[in-house]
């Protein structure tokens, strides 16, 4: 009895409805909730009484008929425990989302009721025919819910719906036919015992028919016009209801088409998918970008259903499915916002989720099916693998650019969109609880940094540079909201990446490490660009890492390619030239101390992967350590000119960025003791003097509120400290001594010599000159020069953001005068690396011996600091007390100069410079970047040809894949 | 955005080495090259390997911070005064003007034009006078002797008399001046 | 110990002096290469003195204030690292501290304090100057470094006392005949270090008033002056070292040091200036390709 009113109550819901409203609105939304949650009452205690909540064994199942007789003329029914836990689903999202209908279209209520119990009904038949007759209620529902709402396109996507769903019948009765002539059942397993012609033919009907139904590629065309033309409640229904509940009933018969081998459903997903990814990328509304995001899951289930078998089978469908529903249910509640309201800020972070989900973020449950599912792949079908990891990566790019272009539109009160927020919250819930349950596979027993003074320095440097990002939050200007909730648990993940035992942790701890700070990011005001081209950047190197990891199985320790994909993941990250776009779009988008913590801390994750891909696979030196040093140095010399001739602060720093992360790469690509020694050595220099600027560029803006070097300069009059700190912060990292940043040089170039690479040698010691170049821009359009009467009011900056600049410069100093304090825990750790070659430095008190040079940071310090005292004592006792004047008074042919701003010179700083490059063809790395996305706009809009908005096309292109499928079967056997 | 402080009055306190100092000074006369009237075309003369300035330690300098002597070269129209006043007070002291030119003294052929200084030292304090109309550069080189002759005896002090009496050259200077726009001191 | 701090003493009055009068001698040069008499021989004395005892003079800020203080170091610094008189234990003064990477970029030190207190100044042309400074810097400092780094790798050694050993078996041994094209990229870059024409486009008078220092007026240019002194003489006893030998006895390193400041000064009086972006060019095109012909040969 529960078990018929689980799935039917319903329908009877939805007669009591049809007679119900228009008199009485309220009395019939009172009745569909009633039964609604009586219905999930019901659902729920099946599910428990199936034992479904620990996830581990779904194959527990009741059959029972319904109505008189045996099937067909009865309802047969299977409730599995997987089938429960979706039908809790579609319960939810019908329960959160009716209020909507049943306030603008009352009418709709019992068409809603009919499509969850053609919903309920398909997921659980068993019989074939029992599917047609719950198939035909399904579409009919949706035919009449789509007409019946105020949308005006509301009937190009009716019918589209009806012109396929009768196509579809045509072709599924054909089928049943065929079937029953031949076997004389109609029940699925009846499906197996098919042999011949017949077998062939009925595969090729109904694989026709799923395909079609589940808007798979390249049969896409139909449900993309549907979800753009249908109002965003119907389609968020549909897809949380009879979307899911075709995509696993699909999943139940697909297994068991009598068509040879299943591979070809995984090749047909598996090429789908990254064709249809790519049109998607070509795609403009919400309706449509989701309708793509369909059909990518639609591609993932035949992919699952041609490779993978048994309960993996089903675990792996149903987490997809029914959390990439869900998520789409709470996108299309959220995509198209109905009224204008004012959204007080958490629409960006309530869209994040489910985008995240489909983008197979961890924790979220989507992740965890995923990496199992790209896991098995991995080793068993490796092209169908890479297909599917360039598809999901396309997924994500057209899903993070929607969630860029839409969250700032969402205006709308927090919480007065129950259903959206449900969703959501549904979806996390349900992430912790599947995190809890497979909290099992991660490990932090052993690292995979296997030397412990590595593994502390890299906790410390990353625990550090968070903590001394936290004070500045609090300090926020204009619209920027509050970023420190995301920061920390950034920060916090990041300090924990060291201790990762295996490569899921690792993986795990990294993706939330980076999109909790692309959440952070796109707090910012304006922020949104910076965030998305950071979430793309990260995603990509995501998924290059996790098919590293995945290739050599779960964990690090496969040289070759396993190790290559993950150093080109590192590369990303660090922004390597080429991929250096996404720090020039973030830095300067985020808000606050966020750039502090993205370039100074959390690029340093990418360094820890290099560092952990060359000790687990090779034992240190990685065999594209030269390549990879001469990538650092191009890339060194490139961010240093651009940053020469960036017009912003932010926007300097940030290539700046890119420039010094070079001398990362050379030192790790040395694979020498005295490479990685400066190579360790400039990360943790680059970690502190990127920090104290970046703070100190986040104690400008909070003072003056902008960063464009044309409305600074002259603020030493005002921020005499931030300047003290930045100053040392840029003598430093010109490697002037005696200041931190030449023990790093110093011990690169003596590598490079040692090892006889000359040329990577000149070029990297170029590009430290042209750092002066933007050393002096940075010092000069901020803080001196003339002070802009525009910033006349400020101050100097907050000790929340002073105390973390004074600790670092302070630190700074520390290691310019005792070098030998960080090099007597580096070297003997460096030198007990059997991969390294080379000879380490000998340490001898203060002095540093290579082969061929020597160092004494100590007494260079010394004499400094002697030299200055004298000549300082000498310079105060000769009496000389000079007039301080105004900043206008300066000798101007006798002129008074106009005014600050017209004395100020800023704009077109290295002018000359620019003119002498000009000689060099004008390769911005952004118009390559340009041409990359241009040329996968132009391979989308080809594939997106196919989908011409008529409903004909469609019709025909069934046929088509119908026919072909016959050829190739046919031609197969 | 400027100076609002008056310029200390100097004492005449007793420099130490004031003699080899008043030496020094008299042997490295800086020139500020700022041509302020029709004269200037007499001083570039100076610099050619004729008239040689450099082996009397004279040189130009392009701006006033480094100089010590002005050239007021020939007449000085009351629109060019401003300029002048700005930049004869940027000088750093000690400093010395020099006025070539009959204009300078007396108003020269200018006397009755409505907008030439007749009497250049109501204005600014001159060191020394270069006759002439226009003096040739072996009278501004004269000049230039005459002046370190001066500085050696420790009589040019015009820069010593401007300070203290600031308030009678501001005087005259405004009466000049109708629209002064300048700040009160300019350093 | 205390003969070391003779010794530094020593070095740097002799280093004032003897690049005050290198001035000197320079302006005298000059002018007799335009038919001039030309200043006396002591002037840059005169003008030191006078500089240090006008009774005036003003300042912009801290960083303005600094700057010259910065200058000076920076000029000791090197000198400090640059071995004096080849043979003479205490006349290597502090190098043994740092080897010829340390020096490339100590060499900065001064360059970037008195950039910074030009730019403190708020003058336009001060800080045009160093835009201008900095990007001519960049360039000449790329055949410098390739021709100390062919030399020092020519040689198996990165200490400058090592580089001048080397150079100790005659004439012949000498770098600059070891590495001629080195070393000839390396004296065209001595040029802009120098300030000399046709690259003296950092302290151009026509155009920016003699640039950076363009607002130091009294003390503080006199502490520019000596700085600048000091500095110069520095850059000539550390292209002595790497490319004629070194110097054995005082004497030598004056003949040395002169001749070398004579090549600047010659060179310096017959050519007009090249505008920036040409400098530039030229800077990466032509010292840049001979330095590098050593380079390669090292490295075969």
């Amino acid at each position: 009895m529960v078990k018929a009113l689980a799935v039917f109550l319903p329908l009877l819901g939805a007669f009591v409805n049809a007679w119900l409203p228009g008199k009485h609105p309220k009395a019939s939304r009172f009745v569909s909730y009633i039964i609604l949650t009586a219905g999930l009452g019901f659902v729920v205690m099946l599910s428990l009484q199936l034992g479904a909540w620990n996830l581990e064994d779904l194959s527990d199942s009741v059959i029972f008929h319904s109505g008189v007789g045996v099937p067909p003329l009865s309802i047969n029914l299977e409730i599995t425990a997987g089938g429960t836990l979706v039908a809790i689903a579609m319960y939810l999202a019908v329960i959160f989302s009716i209020h909507r209908f049943a306030l603008h279209t009352p009418k709709s209520q019992p068409l809603i009721l009919a499509m969850l119990t053609a919903s309920l009904g398909l997921l659980f038949a068993t019989d074939i025919f029992n599917s047609f007759v719950f198939l035909e209620i399904g579409s009919i529902a949706t035919i009449g819910l789509t007409a019946a709402s105020k949308c005006g396109s509301r009937w190009e996507a009716a019918i589209k719906v009806a012109l396929v769903s009768g196509l579809v019948t045509i072709l599924y009765l054909l089928a049943v036919a065929v079937l029953y002539r031949s076997t004389g059942m109609l029940t699925l397993q009846a499906l197996g015992t098919l042999t011949g012609g017949s077998a062939v033919l009925v595969s090729i009907l109904l694989l026709t028919v799923i395909v079609t139904e589940l808007k798979a590629f390249p049969l896409t065309g139909w449900g993309l016009d549907f979800y753009q033309g249908a109002s965003s409640n119907v389609a968020g229904l549909y897809s949380a209801t009879w979307s899911l509940a075709v995509l696993m009933w699909a999943a139940r018969v697909l297994p068991l088409l009598p068509i040879g081998n299943p591979i070809i459903y995984a090749w047909i997903g598996a090429g789908g998918l990254v064709l249809s990814q790519l049109a998607g990328l070509r795609a403009g509304s919400a309706g449509r970008i989701l309708g793509y995001s369909t059909s990518a899951y639609a591609s993932l289930l035949l992919v699952a259903a041609g490779t993978l078998t048994g309960a993996f089978y089903t675990q792996t469908v149903l987490i997809l499915m029914v959390f990439s529903s869900l998520a789409k249910f709470s996108l299309f509640m959220l995509g198209n916002p109905w009224k204008n309201r004012r959204w007080s800020g958490y629409g960006t972070i309530l869209m994040l989720a489910p985008v995240l989900l489909l983008a197979g973020i961890p924790p979220l449950p989507v992740f965890w099916a995923k990496f199992a599912f790209l896991g098995y792949l991995a080793s068993n079908f490796t092209v169908i693998f890479y297909a599917v990891l360039a598809g999901l990566f396309l997924e994500a790019v057209y899903l993070f650019r929607f969630w860029a272009d839409r969250s700032e539109k969402i205006q709308l009160k927090p919480f007065s969109k129950p259903s959206a927020t449900a969703g959501v919250f549904v979806i996390l819930i349900a992430a912790v609880w599947i995190t809890r349950l497979l909290w099992t596979q991660l490990d932090f027993s052993g690292s995979i940094v296997t030397s412990s003074t590595l593994r502390v320095i890299f906790h410390v440097l990353f625990g550090a540079g968070t903590l001394l990002c936290l004070p500045g939050v609090f300090n926020r200007i204009g619209s920027e909201r509050n970023y420190w909730f995301w920061l920390l648990i950034s920060g916090a993940s990041l300090t924990l990446l060291p201790a990762a035992g295996n490569g899921i942790t690792f993986y795990i701890l990294w993706e939330i490490s980076a999109f909790a700070a692309v959440v952070g990011v796109s707090r910012g005001s304006g922020a949104r660009n910076g965030a998305f081209w950071y979430a793309v950047f990260a995603s990509f190197s995501g998924y290059l890492l996790l098919a590293g990891i995945l290739l050599s199985r779960g964990s690090f320790v496969m040289a070759g390619l396993p190790a290559l994909l993950m150093t080109l993941a590192a590369l990303v990250k660090l922004g390597q030239f080429g991929t250096h776009l996404w720090n020039v779009r973030t830095y300067p988008a985020a808000p606050g101390t966020m750039p502090a913590y993205l370039s100074g801390t959390a690029s340093k994750a990418a360094v820890l992967l290099l560092v952990a891909v060359a000790l687990n696979a090779t034992g240190g030196a990685l065999p594209w350590g030269r390549v990879m040093a001469w990538a650092g140095a191009l890339t060194a010399l490139a961010g240093a000119v651009l940053a020469a001739l960036a017009p912003d602060y932010k926007k300097l720093l940030a290539y700046a960025s890119v420039s010094q992360i070079g001398y990362i790469l050379v030192g790790l690509g040395l694979a020498s003791i005295l490479g990685w020694t400066a190579a360790i050595y400039h990360t943790i220099h680059h970690m502190i003097f990127k920090m104290a600027l970046f703070l100190g560029a986040a104690s400008v803006l909070y003072r003056t509120g902008t960063t464009r070097f044309n409305n600074l300069g002259g603020l030493v009059k005002k921020m005499p400290l931030t300047f003290a700190f930045t100053l040392i912060a840029v003598i430093s990292f010109a490697g002037v001594p005696p200041l931190a940043g030449f023990g790093g040089k110093w011990l690169l170039y003596n590598g490079l010599i040692e090892a006889g690479w000359l040329p990577i040698l000149i070029v990297a010691m170029f590009a430290s000159v042209v750092a002066f170049l933007y050393s002096y821009r940075l010092l000069h359009g901020v803080f001196l020069g003339q002070l802009s009467p525009k910033n006349a009011h400020a101050k100097e900056a907050p000790l929340t953001l002073l105390l973390p600049q004074g600790l670092l410069a302070a630190s700074i100093m520390v290691l310019g005068f005792k070098p030998t304090l960080l090099l007597n825990i580096l070297v003997p750790v460096l030198k007990a690396i059997p991969g390294l070659s080379g000879l380490a430095p000998v340490i001898q008190g203060d002095m540093v011996l290579t082969t061929m040079g020597t160092w004494n940071a100590w007494m260079v310090g010394i004499m400094v600091m002697v030299v200055f005292g004298i000549a300082f004592v000498f310079y105060w006792i000769s009496g000389h007390k000079p007039k301080y004047v105004g900043q206008l008074d300066i000798g101007f042919a006798g002129e008074m100069p106009p005014s600050a701003d017209e004395v100020h010179y800023s704009n077109n700083f290295y002018r000359p410079y620019e003119r002498a490059l000009a000689f060099l063809p004008r390769i911005h790395a952004e118009k390559l970047f340009h041409g990359v996305s241009k040329t996968f706009s132009m391979l989308g809009d080809g594939v997106r040809m196919l989908f011409t908005g008529d409903g004909r096309t469609y019709l025909a292109h069934s046929l088509l894949f119908l026919v072909l499928l016959f050829v190739f079967l046919n031609g197969g056997m | 955005m400027y100076c609002n402080q008056p310029p200390k009055k100097p004492g005449d306190k007793k420099e130490v080495l004031q003699k080899i100092t008043n030496m020094a000074r008299a042997n490295s006369l800086w020139v500020t090259a700022y041509g302020t009237g029709c004269g200037s075309i007499e001083l570039r003369p100076l610099g050619t390997s004729r008239f040689d300035m450099e082996r009397f330690g004279i040189a130009m300098r392009p701006t006033p911070r480094q100089a010590d002597v002005l050239i007021i070269s020939g007449y000085l129209a009351t629109k060019t005064l401003k300029r002048v006043i700005r930049v004869y007070e940027q000088i750093q002291d000690p400093k010395y003007i020099m006025a070539l030119g009959s204009c300078t003294i007396n108003g020269g052929m200018y006397f009755d034009s409505y907008n030439t200084l007749n009497v250049l030292d109501k204005y600014l304090p001159v060191d020394v006078y270069v006759m002439g109309c226009m003096p040739r550069p072996e009278a501004i080189i004269d000049g230039f002797s005459l002046l370190m002759k001066k500085i050696k005896e420790g009589r040019a002090v015009g820069w010593k008399h401007y300070r203290e009496n600031l308030d009678y050259y501001r005087e005259n200077q405004k009466q000049i001046i109708k629209n002064w726009d300048l700040p009160d001191y300019n350093w | 110990m205390l003969s070391n701090i003779m010794s530094i003493l020593l070095t740097v009055v002799t280093a004032l002096v003897w690049g005050l009068l290198l001035g000197g001698i320079s302006r005298n040069v000059t002018a007799k290469i335009h038919g001039r008499v030309g200043p006396r021989v002591t002037q840059n004395f005169i003008d030191l003195w006078k500089l240090f005892r006008k009774t005036s003079s003003i300042h912009h800020g801290g960083m303005f204030w600094m700057a010259p203080l910065f200058r000076i170091t920076g000029a000791i610094a090197v000198l400090l690292m640059v071995p004096v008189v080849v043979g003479h234990n205490i006349n290597y003064n502090m190098s043994f501290a740092g080897d010829i990477f340390l020096l490339l970029y100590i060499m900065f030190f001064g360059c970037l304090g008195m950039a910074l207190g030009a730019g403190n100044s708020g003058h336009p042309y001060s800080v045009v100057a160093i835009s201008r400074g900095l990007a001519q810097m960049s360039s000449y400092e790329l055949s410098f470094s390739i021709a100390v780094v062919a030399v020092a790798v020519g040689l198996h050694t990165l200490r400058i006392e090592g580089i001048v050993a080397a150079q100790q078996a005659g004439v012949s041994s000498w770098n600059i005949f070891r590495f001629p094209f080195a070393s000839a990229g390396a004296l065209i870059a001595f040029l802009p270090m120098q300030m000399a024409y046709p690259f003296s486009i950092v302290l151009a008078p026509q155009e920016i008033p003699i640039g950076p220092p363009t607002e130091y007026s009294s003390r503080f240019l006199s502490f520019m002056f000596s700085g600048r002194a000091l500095f110069s003489v520095a850059k000539l006893l550390l292209f002595v070292n790497l490319f004629f030998g070194g110097a054995s006895s005082w004497m030598a390193l004056f003949v040395k040091t002169f001749l070398l400041y004579m090549y600047a000064i010659v060179v310096s009086s017959v050519f007009p200036r090249f505008r920036t972006e040409q400098s530039i060019k030229f800077l990466w095109l032509v010292p840049t390709t001979l330095a590098l012909v050593d380079l390669v040969r090292v490295m075969l």
